[in-house]
């Protein structure tokens, strides 16, 4: 790995600092397991390691409600591909579309920005009138979440293409239809994951809050059903399910980021 | 030899800028490029040169006047012209290999022959033992050779480069002159060559044409052949000969005269 030879600008990931990271979570655990075993902070509100890891082994086996642990999860990751995946695809569809065809770009630019700024969480009202709390609401809702940050996106990566790359590309004979194949949609691949990734954080805040106000099922509905019998530790078993699930799955999106696009950024 | 020929018959250019006002760039240019000759066209920057080669390339429609290959009016972009550009705008998703191959591919040459005409040419610029590499761990001078050899593969009547060696060091820009000369011997390509660097243009160049400032006219032209004597001789005896540099002062007081 080669680095920088100074200070301030390495961008290069944490590499070689791994063990700063370990200190940083071994410190929030010591100065919790602290908090608790001095009964600074009452169970109540903050539940002991002990019994957060307990819960989660319980849960895990018994369930909750109907679902295992797993289960609630493989409910939500479902809801979180459907919305997140139908709105790529016809996100990048359009967005390709609007970056290569004044028409088409003067016909949705209108109707996009102005669904763009309304917060997703607004739409549930409406959603559910139409779709009931069906899994169907949940990922239209979704969808309409993800959607716009791809078109946006894969617009601007499609427009982003240099002239002299599309110019070099006609004079060595290249057909319209190729440039678009193999100029233009390579040119925008980066800019098309990024808005994957920006798009897939969307979501996943989005379905969790989703989950609390219309469902029956999922980690976010499970975090809000445990906090009426005032279940903190199912809680906070919750929460740090969704951080993870959230961190993994936007650290699986920036290794296929590095891997198929290493030349970004020059 | 002596087969394929450029005209530029009368071109003129003029632009429309943000406030209306019309900008004449180029001024009745006419000229002919012959196969086997080296064209340089040598000028200040903001002169209008790129715009010429833009209008040979096909890019852009002349406000007045016409360019023709071969007695065809020039209308577009076409593989029979190859474009080498400043900036080398190679494709950075591709390998050099895939970048080389690009022409042959877009024109459906089939995989056997687009391999044994781009390794041929990548060994000849010195770039086969980069085949596999990603376009960003290139120096701006391999950079160049690539951007020449994807010109190169499609087989092109006429070469048409802007300013390919501008970005380049001393150093490297010397490499690659004389890699230029090599590849223009062994071809006889016609060469449309645009610098704005008078030592390079008469290195370089058989035919030069120095052209003023905006809106840029041919003002001079010289028939030099400076480059014949270099198996012979080196790069610095050629550059120090005593008719290299009167010619090359004549140049530059021309060029001042028409700037200051």
């Amino acid at each position: 790995m080669m680095r920088e030879n100074y200070k301030y600008g390495d961008i290069s990931s944490t590499s070689g600092k791994r063990i700063f990271s370990f200190i940083s979570i071994i410190i929030i655990l010591i100065v919790w397991i602290i908090l608790c075993e001095l009964k600074i902070v009452p169970e109540l509100f903050w539940p002991a390691p002990s019994s957060v890891v307990k819960q989660f082994v319980q849960l895990t086996v018994q369930g909750y409600k109907g679902h295992t642990l797993f289960g609630h999860i493989g409910i939500s990751l479902y809801r979180v591909m459907a919305g997140f995946l139908s709105g790529s695809v016809l996100g990048i569809f359009v967005g390709m579309s609007m970056g290569i065809n004044k028409k088409v770009r003067a016909m949705l630019d209108p109707v996009i920005e102005l669904y763009r700024p309304v917060p997703p969480l607004a739409y549930i009202p409406i959603i559910i009138i139409w779709l009931g709390i069906t899994d169907v609401s949940k990922i239209t809702l979704l969808f309409l979440a993800s959607f716009a940050v791809i078109v946006i996106n894969t617009r601007a990566g499609v427009q982003s293409v240099p002239l002299e790359k599309l110019r070099a590309a006609y004079s060595l004979g290249a057909r319209p239809k190729q440039v678009l194949r193999f100029v233009i949609l390579p040119n925008a691949m980066p800019g098309i994951v990024t808005g994957m990734r920006v798009a897939m954080g969307v979501c996943w805040g989005t379905l969790v809050a989703a989950e609390m106000v219309a469902a029956n099922s999922g980690i976010g509905w499970m975090v809000l059903n445990a906090s009426r019998y005032l279940r903190t530790d199912i809680v906070i078993v919750g929460i740090i399910v969704m951080g993870a699930l959230g961190y993994g799955l936007d650290v699986f999106l920036r290794y296929i980021e590095k891997k198929v696009f290493p030349w970004r950024g020059y | 030899m002596g087969k394929h020929i450029l005209r530029i018959n009368n071109v003129g250019m003029t632009f429309e800028t943000l406030n209306h006002t019309p900008l004449r760039v180029l001024n009745s240019i006419t000229c002919t490029i012959k196969e086997g000759q080296f064209a340089v066209f040598l000028g200040p920057s903001g002169c209008g040169k790129t715009t010429l080669l833009n209008i040979a390339a096909g890019f852009l429609k002349p406000t007045d006047g016409e360019i023709s290959l071969d007695s065809v009016p020039v209308t577009g972009p076409g593989a029979e012209r190859g474009v080498v550009f400043q900036s080398g705008a190679l494709f950075q998703w591709l390998t050099v290999f895939g970048n080389a191959e690009f022409g042959l591919k877009m024109r459906g040459i089939p995989e056997a022959e687009r391999k044994e005409k781009v390794n041929f040419l990548l060994d000849l610029v010195g770039l086969g033992n980069f085949k596999e590499y990603p376009i960003y761990k290139l120096s701006g001078g391999m950079r160049q050779r690539l951007a020449l050899v994807r010109s190169l593969v499609n087989d092109p009547f006429i070469i048409l480069m802007d300013e390919p060696f501008g970005a380049l060091d001393a150093f490297t820009r010397d490499q690659m002159q004389m890699m230029l000369l090599k590849i223009w011997k062994q071809t006889g390509k016609m060469i449309f060559f645009i610098t704005h660097n008078v030592e390079e243009a008469l290195f370089l160049g058989t035919d030069i044409y120095v052209m003023g400032p905006a809106p840029a006219e041919i003002k001079e032209q010289f028939t030099v052949d400076f480059s014949v004597n270099l198996e012979t001789s080196d790069t610095r005896k050629i550059k120090s000969d005593p008719e290299f540099i009167r010619l090359r002062e004549e140049i530059l007081s021309h060029i001042s005269l028409e700037t200051g």
